[in-house]
Formats: C-alpha cells, structure tokens, sequence
C-alpha cells in the first residue's frame, strides 16, 4: 500500500522535474532570472547617496571657511565641487539639478569663530529628490559638526560623540541588500514555479487525466510541492554560496540553521503558490495572481521600510506575510548570528503558514476530484 | 463532449459496470479500472512517448519490474517503437491520439471511456482505431464511446443519442432503425432528433 502511494508520487515527481527541465522558459527562471538579478541589484539597489555635487560659495575665503571645504573634499560622499562666484550661478546650479546641495558661507564666518561667538553656514538641498537632500545634508551636518566639535575644543572639555554601527560595522549597505536579495528571488523563483504548474496542467488539460487516474489529491499535492522545493532550495543555497564567497558576506549565524530555515521559509512560499495555482484556470490567471501577492508581500516584508514604522493594523497582517519572517531570518543568520531560540520564533508562523496554504490548496482540488 | 455528460455517466451506468461497487466510495479503485482519453491531447508535450507512457504505468501502479514488458508491449501494439524518444509534443495529430489511446490502455482497464477518439484524424487511423476498440471490446473491456461520426455509431453495442444533453433514445443500432424504419444510422438520427423537438 505505501509502497504503491511511494511509486505513484515518485513518478509525479519525475514528471514534474523533466518537464521543468524540458521547457527553456522555466529553465531560464530558475537559472539565468536569479543569477542575473542577484549580480544586477547587489550592485545597483542601493539606499547610499555617493557622488554627491555640491554648489558652494564661499564669502569668507579665510583659513577657516578653506579647512572646512578641504574636509568636504576628503569626503568619498561627495564628487564635484563647483565655486559659484554669483548667487544667480549658485542658483542655478541648483535648478538645473547639476548638483544635489549647495554651502554657502558668510563672510563674518572667520571672524565669528575668533571671536568665539555663533555662526552659521547654510545648506541648501534640493527638495524635489527628497531622499537625495536629507541624506546629503545629514552627511554635510556630520562633516559640519565634526569642524564644529573640534573647534568649540579649543577652549576645554566638549563631548565627543562616537558612532559604532553593529553588525554591519563598516555600514556596508550592500550587506544588508544582499541578505535580502537573496530571500526575494527565491521567493520569486518558487512562486513562479508553482504558480505555474498546477495552472498550465489545466491549461493544457492534463490536469484531467490525473483526475481520472487513481492519484489522490494529496498525492497530487505532494508531487508538487517537492519538486518546486528541491529547486528552489538549492537555488536558494547556491545564491548564498555565492554571496559568501564573491560579495565577502559574513555567515555569521550557523549554516545548518540556514539551511532549515529556508527549507521551510520556501515550503510556505510553495504554499502560496499552490494555492494560487489551484484556484487559477490558466496560467495568464496565474500570474496575475502571483504579481497581486508579491507587491504588498514584498511592500509589508520590513525591506522597503521597518515593520515598526508602519500602522499598528498593518503591523498584524505583516503576520500573515511568509516573506517578513524568510528576511528577518535570512538577515538574521547572516548577520546577526541568530540564535535557535529566535530562529524558532520565527519559524513557528513559517510551519503554520505552510500548513494552512498546503492544505487549502489540497482542498481545492480535492473539490475538482469529487 | 464526456466531460459534459460525465455527471450523467458517473452515477448511472458506471455503478452498474463496476460490478456494483460504490462509485463514491471506492473512488481510488473505480478510478484504478478506467481507462480514460480525453478529447483534446492531454499528454505531457514536453515528455518522450516512452517517458508519457511510463509515467502512466507508474501512476496506474504497474510494478516497476513489469513496466518495462508492458511499455514496450503497447508501444508495439500502436506501432509506435519508432516515435518511443521522440517529444510527445511533435507527433502528428494521428499518432498523438494513438498514443492517448496507449496510455489509457497502459494499466488494462476493464472499462474504457473514448472521448472522440477519431475526431480530426484521418480515414486509415480511424480505421485502426476501430479496429483496436472492437478487438478490445471482443475480449471483454467495456468500451464507452463519444463520437460525432454517424457510421462510427453503427460498430457500436448500444447506442445512447444525446441531444441537449439530454438521453432521447437508447438501443442497438438495428433497433433504433427499426424504431423509425431508417436506412442508415444517419437518417435515423436525424428522424429521432426531429421527433424528440415536436
């Protein structure tokens, strides 16, 4: 009896890897769609504002106003330093969006601070790049108060404030995008995959003639959740192979945690994309499905902006959300080193999702069977 | 075609030509004597005739120590040892329906549902095609039969003519021509359907 149960399944299985196999098109999902994309955004997606061009004028041009500037120029944040003779200029450099902020120094600037009184230096960002101005500007306040601290030093005691970033010292943002990049494309992989298979199966009405044949639905459901998952699970620890060994990122947590915890992080994802695909009649149907998921899925992650900033009654349906836990667990053990008690954590929601996703899923072709 | 009247057919005759066996009950087993071709190629494209065809013998539980005899048994059986490694999906239309008739067949299914077998293939496969279903229903497989081919109805037992989904008329070919003194099948379709609307 099991060993009838195995030998059906085992031929589904199969099936679902030649035929995976077979068709360039998937072929190129779970291969070429990944690696691109991973060498692509670990470069390109990047919240770091670099190459900043600053408009400046400076009123003073004293030993001190010079020293300043020289600091801006040291800095790797910024790039182009145009000297603007005339307000208009200065201006306009500005309008025409050459450069991202503009210093302007008073001519009282040297004489304010030998006289050991207030003064000011204004910056001027561009407000229509939002995210743009408030990094560059915090980065001039940064160079600015250092100046300041070590001036106002020179006449006694001053706090010094001493910034220490942890778990990614050296704010490498590309760490913290790599992590993330990774869960995202399996999570696209394997939703792709599954979404599909189900939805083409009905599409080109073999699904029927597994109908007739003497599998039962959650024979069906499990050919196709393990072949989609083997997948995807080595693509999975292929892509952080890579990360580890070309992009230098640390493992900090313990590599068989990893492993269990994207096994079962893709296993709801596979969930999902069952359900989807068994409620789907064609695979167009499917992946307009899948698209609907991804965008709040991705959006309610914790990757665009902190599941704490966002409203409390979104902050429970990020819960329900397979994709908030798969990052926080793949950032976690990466950098972090999570420990198993919170891996655990993070896990339980993971194993119900599955559970609830998988046997809905079952349920609807269940309702196709009878 | 089947699949519209498969409401009909499931809870009616095939509890008779099941021996009686509860349908619902026994649905994994009613399912493992059936042999089913659907009207439309619903075979793995992306598969080799061989890899389809052992796919459905896996699937219909044939041990895999005699799967092997048996493939090559029915891939002799359609003529189609010369196609076995070739993509399924790049058959021509007529060796397409052979070989969903072989794999419906794989496992010996008592009972075989044809849906249109012969619809859109040509004259000389239709002919082997009749002449696969009527050597099978002499050794005893119960054979159901949808087709849309008046002269084909007349190599069948017995005739069920639906008409908007609907049973008008249910009896052997000589007895539904008798019934309206028809000449051929055709004319006694038609002189049925004509009666049934009045």
């Amino acid at each position: 009896m099991l060993k009838d149960i195995f030998r059906r399944v085992f031929a589904l299985i199969k099936k679902e890897f030649i035929t995976i196999w077979k068709d360039p098109k998937s072929r190129g999902i779970i291969i070429m769609l990944p690696l691109m994309q991973l060498l692509i955004f670990s470069n390109a997606v990047t919240m770091e504002v670099n190459n900043i061009d600053v408009a400046v004028i400076d009123r003073d041009n004293s030993v001190e106003s010079r020293e300043l500037l020289s600091r801006f120029e040291n800095s790797p944040r910024f790039r182009k330093f145009y000297y603007a003779d005339t307000e208009q200029e200065f201006k306009k450099k500005l309008d025409t969006q050459k450069v991202q902020i503009g210093l302007y120094i008073n001519n009282d600037f040297s004489k304010n601070i030998k006289a050991q009184k207030q003064t000011n230096i204004s910056i001027f960002a561009d407000g229509r790049q939002t995210n743009v101005a408030s990094i560059a500007s915090a980065y001039a306040t940064q160079i600015i108060s250092g100046y300041s601290a070590e001036v106002s030093q020179r006449q006694g005691a001053s706090i010094n404030l001493v910034v220490r970033n942890w778990y990614n010292p050296n704010l490498e943002y590309k760490w913290y995008i790599l992590t993330i990049i990774v869960a995202m494309l399996s999570v696209v992989v394997t939703l792709i995959l599954t979404s599909l298979s189900i939805a083409r199966e009905r599409e080109l009405g073999t699904f029927d003639q597994l109908i007739v044949s003497p599998l039962s639905s959650t024979e069906i459901l499990l050919g196709k959740t393990v072949p989609p998952l083997i997948i995807a699970l080595c693509l999975t620890c292929f892509m952080s192979f890579l990360v580890v060994t070309f992009f230098h990122l640390p493992l900090k947590g313990s590599l068989i945690l990893l492993i269990i915890s994207i096994a079962i992080a893709l296993l709801s994802i596979v969930g999902v994309g069952l359900f989807i695909s068994s409620i789907c009649k064609t695979q167009q149907q499917a992946i307009l499905s899948v698209m609907t998921f991804m965008m709040p899925a991705m959006l309610l992650s914790g990757f665009i902006s902190p599941i704490e900033d966002m409203p409390v009654f979104l902050q429970y349906l990020t819960y329900l959300n397979p994709v908030r836990f798969f990052m926080v667990l793949t950032r976690g053990i990466f950098l972090k080193g999570m420990g198993i008690e919170d891996v655990i954590i993070n896990l339980i929601p993971l194993i119900i999702i599955s559970c609830i996703t998988l046997t809905l899923a079952s349920k609807t072709f269940k309702r196709n069977l009878d | 075609m089947l699949k519209e009247e498969g409401d009909n057919v499931k809870k009616g005759e095939l509890v008779t030509v099941l021996d009686n066996k509860d349908y619902k009950a026994n649905s994994k087993k009613a399912r493992a004597n059936l042999g089913y071709m659907a009207q439309k190629f619903s075979l793995y494209g992306s598969l080799t005739v061989r890899q389809n065809l052992d796919f459905f013998a896996s699937v219909y539980g044939i041990k895999s120590s005699e799967k092997e005899k048996r493939v090559d048994e029915i891939l002799e059986v359609f003529a189609l040892k010369e196609f076995e490694n070739q993509k399924s999906e790049d058959l021509p239309l007529g060796f397409k329906q052979k070989l969903s008739m072989a794999c419906a067949l794989i496992h010996n299914p008592p009972v075989l549902f044809l849906d249109e077998p012969t619809s859109g293939v040509d004259v000389l496969t239709r002919r082997d095609f009749w002449n696969h279903i009527t050597s099978l229903a002499k050794k005893g497989v119960t054979i159901l039969v949808t087709t849309h081919f008046m002269d084909e109805a007349e190599y069948c037992d017995r005739i069920s003519l639906f008409y908007k989904g609907e049973t008008i008329a249910v009896g052997t070919p000589k007895e539904l021509k008798a019934k309206v003194n028809a000449k051929n099948m055709e004319e006694a379709f038609i002189t049925l359907i004509n009666e049934s609307e009045k």
